[in-house]
C-alpha cells in the first residue's frame, strides 16, 4: 500500500561544542490520507525535530544527516531537493502546513494577518490578489474569527493567544494542504481554548479530508484526537500502534511506565502514581544500547549488551522497540505488580483553620497620559472568600487571567489587597507593612512554577536553600547551618554533595526539588505551590507530586496548590476551589466536586480536559465551549460567565451571584442553585 | 570560590577564540608599553633637539622628530600612558556611577526612576563629545579632569542598560522568592540583582574603553584635552598636521596607534560578550 | 503626544544645565571669561550683564526668557550678538551632517543586509571586518589621511575651505567631497553593524520560521518578513546617528578648515566665550531632540506594535 507521506530512517544531528549530537536517530513514520496520527514524547525526544527535518526547516547548527521523505505525487526523495528549491517549497506550505507552539511569536508582528494569509494562498494556489483576499476572509470565518472583513487588516498583537492560534490554523489550511502538522499547537493555551482548537482542527480536517499529525507531550490529547500513535523516547520511536490498543495493551516498558505515572481526571482518589525514576539520557552521551535501559523496570542484562533495539512488529499492527519477549515481559510485569507499592501517605486535616481569606479584593489601576491620570481598573480579584484547615491541601484551579496568581500574591503579601482580611494563624496580615510581615515570611513559603527562573543563577544550591536560615537567624553557627542544609537536601531527595553547584548544573526536576527545599527551610506552616509541576516533563511530574504528598504527611504542612491541570489538582487536593474571571465560582471537597459538579463553568472546564484513555474518552459527555475568556478590563456585568453559559437567564445578566452553600461542604456561585 | 567554575569557563571560552586571544595580546602589549614607558622610549619625550627638527624616519629617530626636534616614537610611547589611564579611569567612573543610579532607578521605580531617567535622557540628548567639550570649558582639562569629564558624559549609557537589566530581573521568580523569604531591599539589590545584571555591564565596559580613548584623542586633537607639552596621541596629530608635507609620519602614526588600540579593545570586548552570553554558546 | 511632553521636559533640563555652566566655573566667572587684566568698567558691565548680583533663580529665569526670545547674550570674543554668529555658522554644519546622514543610511542598511544574508561567507567577513575597523578610526585622522593623499600627494582636491554650491558649484563639490566622505564613513559603519546584528536576531524568530514553513522563497522571507522587523532597532540608532554627525563635524570642520559651528564651538571654548558655548550646546541638544522625536514618529509608522499599545 502506498502511503500519503512516508518518512524513512530520518537522522538529524546538532553540532554543539564541536560534538555531533543525534537529536533524531533513525525515525520512520507514515501517514495515510485522512488519517489523524499522534506523536508523543517528552521534551528532547526528537518529535518536533523530526517534523522540522521532514520540511527541511532545520537551521544551523542542525543538519539532516540521513533518511528519505516521500510524498504522494512525487517519485523522488524530497530530502534530495535543496531547502529553497521549488519542489521543496511546493511541499512545504503547499502540501504540508505546520502550526507551531507559540501563538504569540509565530505571526509576524509588522504585517497584517490578512497579508500573511493572503501571501500563503497566492504562493500555493496561484490565484490573484483579490481572490486570495476573498479566500483569506473565508478561512477566517471558518475558524470563527468575528468580523473577518474588518479583522483582515488587523495586526497579530490585536488578538489574544487563542485567536492567534486560530489565525495560524486558518493560514495553514488556506493553501489546501494534504497534511497539517500541529506541533504542540495548543500547549501554551488554556484547557478550554485547547479543546476548542483541537476540535476545530479535527472537524476541518475531516471535512476537507486532510491528514493531521498531532505532535504533543500530552497523552490525553492523543487519546482523544488521534487514531494512531507513535511514542518517541530519546530520539527514537519506541512504540507505534492504533490508539485504543496503545492504551489497552501498551507493549514498550516506557509506555507502560508513563501510563502509571500520570494522574488522570477519572482516577479514584487513592490512586498511587508510580514515578519513572531517573532522567532521559543526555543526547550527547546516549548509550549504544537501549536508551531506556537505565530507567526500565523490565530490564535484563542482554538489553545492556545488545545494540539499540529496533522497532519490530510484535503483534499485527503493533510495533515496539524492545529486546524482551512477550513471555519475559509478562513474568516481569507480575513481579512488578507483586511488589509492595508504597501507599500514598494520607494526611488527616485537622479542625483548626490555618488561613482564612475574607472578602478580598484587588484592583490594579490603569494610568494614561503624561500626568498619569487614572482612567480605570483591572479588576483582578473580587469577593474572595475561603478558608484552609491545618494540614489540608486546597487546590485552586482556573484558566489564565482568572486571578489565581493575584490571589496567591495577595496572600504572600506581595500585593496589598484593597479590601478584606487575610487571617493567618489568627492574625490579620492584610494591612501589614514590610517590617510587620517579616516574622510571618518564614511561616508562609512558596514553590514556584518555573524551576529555571525561580533559582538565582549566581548562587550555589547551598546558599539558595540556606538563605532563610540566615535571614531569620534559625541557626546559631556555621556548623549548624551546613548540617541543616544537608538535612534539607536529604529531605527532598538530593545528595548534599551537590550543594556547591549552581542551578544550571541541575536538571529541571532537581531544580524543583531545590525550590521545595528552600520553601521548607524556614519550617513554614503554609506553602503556596504555584503550578509547581507544570513546567516539568511528564515522567518527572509524578516524582514531585509524590514528594509533596510525602512531605505533607511527614511535616504536617498545609498546601495551597494552584494549578491549571485538573487531574493533578484532583490527585493532590482534599478540597478544590474554582476561579473564573477574578471570582470564586465553586468550592467543594475533591470527590464531591468531580462527581457532583454544579457550576456550568466547572462543567465546561472538566469536560475540556482530555483523559489518557480512548475508551473513557468515547463515553464522556462533552459540554460545548462557547466564546473566549473576556478581558479583565471589560468584564461583563452580572455573572462573569453569563455570556458563555447555556443556562444564563435574565438575572445572570444583571446581578452577580454570591457564593452559597449547596450542602455537603459544597459552595457554588450560581443562580441555578439558589434554592 | 562560589562562581569559580563559571568564571573559569568564561575565561576558557574567551581565549579559545583566536581573535579574542590575539586582541587581548595586543592590548596587553600596549599596557606593557605604558607601564614600562621609560624602558621602551629611546629618548626623553620632552627633550627638544632644535637642531634636528622635523626629520623623517631614520637611524637615530625611528619615526623621525617633531617640530621641536622631539623624538616622535618616544612621545607615542608616553602618549600610550595618557590614553590608557584616561580610558580606564573614565570608564570606571562611568560604570560605578551609572550602575548605581541605574539600579536605584530600576529597583525603586516611581518618582526616583522618573527623575533619574529624565536627567539621563537630557544628558544623552547632547552628543557625548560636545558635552565633554562644554565641560572642559568649565573645569579645564588635564588628565584627572578629563577622566572625570569623559566618565560623566558617558554615564547615561550605563544607567540605561542597568535600569533595563534590573527591570527584567525584578520580574524573575527568584527575586520574588528572595523577597518572600524576608530579604530587605538593599540585600536583595546587592546579593541577588547586581550579580545577575553585571555581565552586560562588563561587556559594555570593555567596549567603552575604546570609545573613551577615541574621545580623549579627539579632545586633545581639538586642543581641549591634554595640553602641551605632555605627550598625547590626539595632541600629536594636531601638532603634526601642519607639517604633513615635511613629515607625514609625525601626524599619522599616533592615529594608527589610536586605531589599533581601539580595534583590539573592541574585538576583545566582542570576545568577552560572546563568552559571557550563554545564548551565543548554544547553552541556555 | 507623550513624547513631545517628555521632549520639552528634557530641553528644559538641558537649559538648566547649560545655564549652570557659568556658575560651575571655579572662581570669578567674569575674570574667567575676560581674563585678569580687565578694566573695572568692563568688569562692571559684564558683571551686570550676567546679573551676578541677583539670586540664581532670577538669573536663570531672565536668561531663559532671553534665550527663548532669541537674546543669547553678547559673544565676548567676537563682540557680536551670539544669535547672529550662530545663524551664520549653523547652516554649514547642518549641511554636512544631514548630507552625510542621508548618504550613510541606505548604504549602511544595504551592507548590513548583505552581510547578514551571506553570514559566514567571504562577503560577510569582508564587510564586517571593514565596518569594525572603520568604526574605530578617529575621524580627524581619516580626514588628515585623505587630505594627505588626495590633496597633497595627488593634488586632485583642494585641501580646505568651503563654498556654497550656489556660489560656485564645481569648487563647492570639490571642497565637500573629502569632509562628507569622512563624516559618512563612521555612519555607514555603525548602521551596517546594527543592521547586521538585528537581521541575524530576527532570522532566529518564530515568525520567520513560520514564513519559511509556508514555502515562501528565500527572497520573500528576507525582504518582506525579516527586514521590516530588523529595521526597527536600526531606527533607534538613526536618531543618535545625527547627533554624532554633529559631533563628528567638529573634527571635520577643524581638519578642513570649514567655518561651521564646530570650529566656532572649539574657538569659544578655548577663549571661554561662555554665551557662545551655551548657545552651541543648546542648539545641538535641540537638534538632537527634534531628530529623536522624528524617530519616534517613524517608529510608530514602521512598528504597528507601538501604535496599538
Amino acid at each position: 500500500m502506498e502511503h500519503l507521506l512516508e518518512l524513512k530512517n530520518i537522522e538529524t544531528c546538532f553540532k554543539t561544542d564541536g560534538q555531533l549530537v543525534k537529536a533524531v536517530d533513525d525515525v520512520s513514520i507514515y501517514l495515510d490520507p485522512g488519517e489523524i496520527i499522534g506523536i508523543v514524547g517528552e521534551s528532547g525526544s526528537g518529535k518536533s525535530v523530526t517534523m522540522m527535518s521532514m520540511l527541511q526547516l532545520i537551521g544551523s547548527p542542525g543538519k539532516v544527516t540521513g533518511g528519505e521523505v516521500y510524498i504522494r505525487g512525487n517519485e523522488r526523495n524530497m530530502l534530495e531537493f535543496r531547502p529553497d528549491s521549488g519542489e521543496m517549497r511546493h511541499m512545504r506550505g503547499g502540501k504540508i502546513s505546520m502550526i507551531f507552539q507559540e501563538p504569540m511569536t509565530s505571526l509576524n508582528p509588522v504585517l497584517t494577518i490578512g497579508y500573511q494569509i493572503q501571501e500563503n494562498i497566492m504562493e500555493h494556489l496561484k490565484v490573484d490578489k483579490e481572490e486570495a483576499r476573498m479566500r483569506a476572509i473565508e478561512m477566517l470565518k471558518l475558524v470563527n474569527i468575528p468580523d473577518p472583513q474588518e479583522r483582515f487588516n488587523y495586526y497579530p498583537q490585536q488578538f489574544s493567544g487563542g485567536m492567534r492560534q486560530r489565525i495560524m490554523i486558518a493560514m495553514a489550511m488556506s493553501s489546501e494542504p494534504q497534511i497539517l502538522v500541529a506541533d504542540e499547537a495548543t500547549t501554551a493555551l488554556d484547557v478550554t481554548t485547547q479543546a476548542q482548537l483541537l476540535e476545530m482542527i479535527r472537524d476541518i480536517a475531516k471535512k476537507t479530508n486532510t491528514s493531521v499529525i498531532i505532535v504533543t507531550h500530552n497523552l490525553g490529547i492523543v487519546a482523544r484526537y488521534s487514531e494512531r500513535i507513535y511514542v518517541m523516547y530519546s530520539g527514537s520511536v519506541v512504540e507505534m500502534t492504533d490508539t485504543k490498543r496503545l492504551f489497552a495493551e501498551p507493549e514498550h516498558p516506557y509506555t507502560r511506565a508513563l501510563l502509571r505515572a500520570i494522574p488522570r481526571l477519572d482516577d479514584p482518589k487513592e490512586r498511587i502514581l508510580i514515578p519513572i525514576e531517573g532522567l532521559p539520557p543526555n543526547p550527547a552521551s546516549r548509550p549504544l544500547f537501549c536508551p531506556f535501559y537505565e530507567r526500565c523496570e523490565y530490564r535484563a542484562d542482554r538489553c545492556r549488551n545488545g545494540p539499540k533495539p529496533l522497532l519490530v512488529e510484535t503483534k499485527k499492527g503493533h510495533f515496539a522497540a524492545c529486546h524482551l519477549t512477550e513471555e519475559e515481559k509478562r513474568i516481569k510485569a507480575e513481579e512488578i505488580a507483586g511488589k509492595e507499592i508504597k501507599k500514598a501517605p494520607v494526611s488527616e486535616p485537622g479542625k483548626e483553620i490555618c488561613l482564612e481569606v475574607k472578602d478580598v479584593r484587588k484592583y490594579f489601576p490603569i494610568y494614561k497620559g503624561m500626568i498619569r491620570k487614572k482612567v480605570g481598573d483591572v479588576k483582578a480579584i473580587e469577593d474572595i472568600d475561603f478558608f484552609v484547615r491545618k494540614g489540608e491541601t486546597l487546590g485552586i484551579v482556573g484558566e489564565s487571567g482568572c486571578g489565581k496568581t493575584t490571589l496567591a500574591r495577595c496572600i504572600m503579601r506581595v500585593y496589598k489587597p484593597e479590601e478584606g482580611r487575610i487571617v493567618f494563624n489568627g492574625t490579620d496580615i492584610a494591612g501589614y507593612g514590610d517590617r510587620q510581615m517579616h516574622p510571618f515570611r518564614r511561616k508562609i513559603s512558596m514553590i514556584f512554577q518555573d524551576p529555571f527562573s525561580s533559582l538565582d543563577p549566581r548562587q550555589t544550591a547551598e546558599s539558595i536553600v540556606g538563605e532563610s536560615l540566615i535571614l531569620h537567624k534559625l541557626v546559631k553557627n556555621r556548623d549548624e547551618y551546613s548540617k541543616r542544609v544537608d538535612e534539607l537536601f536529604r529531605i527532598v531527595g538530593l545528595d548534599p554533595a551537590l550543594k556547591y553547584r549552581v542551578p544550571h548544573e541541575f536538571s529541571g526536576g532537581q531544580r524543583q526539588r531545590l525550590g521545595i527545599a528552600r520553601a521548607l527551610s524556614s519550617q513554614p506552616d503554609l506553602i503556596l505551590c504555584d503550578e509547581p509541576i507544570s513546567a516539568l516533563d511528564v515522567s518527572i511530574q509524578a516524582q514531585i507530586i509524590n514528594l509533596l504528598e510525602e512531605l505533607q504527611s511527614k511535616l504536617g504542612l498545609t498546601y495551597l496548590f494552584i494549578a491549571h491541570d485538573l487531574a493533578v489538582v484532583k490527585h493532590i487536593s482534599s478540597r478544590v476551589l474554582v476561579m473564573y474571571l477574578g471570582r470564586v465560582v465553586e468550592i467543594a471537597d475533591c470527590e464531591e466536586l468531580y462527581s457532583n459538579t454544579l457550576h456550568p463553568y466547572t462543567k465546561t472546564l472538566l469536560s475540556a480536559v482530555p483523559v489518557a484513555d480512548p475508551l473513557v474518552e468515547e463515553s464522556r459527555e462533552r459540554v460545548p465551549i462557547r466564546g473566549e475568556v473576556p478581558s479583565l478590563t471589560n468584564r461583563p456585568a452580572g455573572c462573569p460567565f453569563h455570556d458563555r453559559c447555556d443556562h444564563a437567564g435574565e438575572r445572570c445578566r444583571k446581578e452577580v451571584p454570591r457564593l452559597r452553600d449547596a450542602g455537603e461542604n459544597h459552595q457554588v456561585a450560581c443562580f441555578l442553585y439558589n434554592e | 570560590m562560589k562562581n569559580n567554575g563559571r568564571w573559569k569557563k568564561t575565561v576558557k571560552i574567551l581565549f579559545a577564540r583566536k581573535i579574542a586571544a590575539f586582541s587581548a595580546a595586543v592590548v596587553l602589549l600596549f599596557v606593557a608599553v605604558a607601564v614600562f614607558a621609560p624602558v621602551f622610549a629611546p629618548y626623553d619625550p620632552n627633550y627638544a633637539d632644535f637642531a634636528s627638527y622635523l626629520q623623517g624616519p631614520g637611524k637615530n629617530h625611528l619615526l623621525g622628530t617633531d617640530n621641536y626636534g622631539r623624538d616622535v616614537l618616544s612621545r607615542i610611547i608616553y602618549g600610550t600612558r595618557v590614553s590608557l589611564i584616561i580610558g580606564v579611569f573614565a570608564v570606571m567612573i562611568a560604570c560605578v556611577a551609572g550602575t548605581f543610579f541605574g539600579m536605584i532607578a530600576g529597583y525603586f521605580g516611581g518618582i526616583t526612576d522618573d527623575i533619574i531617567t529624565r536627567i539621563m535622557e537630557a544628558i544623552r540628548a547632547i552628543p557625548q563629545i560636545i558635552l565633554a567639550m562644554a565641560l572642559t570649558a568649565v573645569f579645564g582639562s588635564g588628565i584627572r579632569n578629563l577622566a572625570i569629564i569623559l566618565g560623566i558624559s558617558s554615564m547615561a549609557g550605563y544607567v540605561r542598560m542597568m535600569r533595563g537589566q534590573v527591570l527584567t530581573i525584578k520580574q524573575a521568580d527568584y527575586v520574588m522568592a528572595g523577597k518572600l523569604q524576608g530579604n530587605r531591599n538593599f540585600r536583595l539589590m546587592f546579593k541577588h540583582i547586581l550579580p545577575n545584571s553585571i555581565s552586560p555591564i562588563i561587556v559594555m565596559m570593555t567596549q567603552q574603553v575604546g570609545q573613551t580613548i577615541l574621545a580623549e584623542a579627539g579632545l586633545s586633537f581639538l586642543g581641549l584635552g591634554i595640553s602641551a607639552p605632555t605627550a598625547s596621541w590626539g595632541g600629536m596629530v594636531s601638532d603634526g598636521r601642519l607639517f604633513l608635507l615635511q613629515n607625514p609620519v609625525f601626524a599619522l602614526t599616533p592615529g594608527v596607534c589610536v586605531a589599533v588600540l581601539v580595534i583590539s579593545l573592541n574585538m576583545f570586548g566582542d570576545g568577552v560578550r560572546d563568552a559571557l552570553d550563554p545564548r551565543l554558546r548554544g547553552e541556555v | 503626544m507623550k513624547r513631545t511632553g517628555q521632549m520639552i521636559l528634557i530641553i528644559f533640563l538641558i537649559s538648566i544645565f547649560t545655564f549652570m555652566l557659568v556658575s560651575f566655573i571655579p572662581g570669578d566667572p567674569v575674570y574667567a571669561m575676560l581674563g585678569q587684566e580687565v578694566s573695572q568698567e568692563e568688569y562692571n558691565r559684564v558683571f551686570h550683564e550676567l546679573k551676578l548680583d541677583q539670586p540664581i533663580i532670577h538669573r536663570y529665569i531672565s536668561w531663559l526668557s532671553g534665550a527663548v526670545q532669541g537674546d543669547w547674550g553678547q559673544s565676548t570674543q567676537f563682540h557680536k550678538s551670539t544669535l547672529e554668529i550662530i545663524n551664520e555658522r549653523i547652516p554649514i554644519t547642518l549641511f554636512f551632517s544631514i548630507s552625510a546622514f542621508i548618504i550613510s543610511i541606505p548604504l549602511g542598511i544595504l551592507f548590513g543586509v548583505i552581510s547578514a544574508v551571506y553570514r559566514g561567507r567571504p562577503a560577510d567577513t569582508a564587510v564586517t571586518l571593514i565596518a569594525n575597523i572603520t568604526a574605530c578610526l578617529p575621524q580627524f585622522w581619516i580626514g588628515l589621511l585623505v587630505m594627505y593623499v588626495f590633496a597633497m600627494k595627488l593634488g586632485w582636491l583642494p585641501s580646505y575651505g568651503f563654498t556654497w554650491f550656489h556660489e560656485d558649484l564645481v569648487t563647492g563639490i570639490r571642497q565637500a567631497v573629502m569632509p562628507l566622505f569622512c563624516l559618512a564613513l563612521g555612519g555607514i559603519a555603525t548602521v551596517t553593524r546594527q543592521t547586521r546584528s538585528s537581521m541575524l536576531e530576527v532570522i532566529q524568530q518564530d515568525y520567520v520560521r513560520t514564513a519559511k514553513s509556508k514555502g515562501l522563497s528565500q527572497r520573500k522571507v528576507i525582504y518582506v518578513h525579516a527586514l521590516k522587523n530588523a529595521l526597527i532597532p536600526v531606527i533607534t540608532i538613526l536618531g543618535m546617528r545625527l547627533g554624532s554627525m554633529l559631533a563628528g563635524s567638529m573634527f571635520v570642520e577643524s581638519v578642513f578648515n570649514i567655518p561651521g559651528m564646530g570650529s566656532l564651538f572649539v574657538k569659544a571654548i578655548q577663549s571661554r566665550d561662555i554665551p557662545v558655548v551655551q548657545a552651541c550646546v543648546l542648539v545641538t541638544a535641540l537638534v538632537s531632540c527634534i531628530i529623536n522625536l522624528m524617530t519616534d514618529i517613524l517608529y510608530a509608522v514602521v512598528d504597528p506594535r507601538v501604535r496599538f499599545e
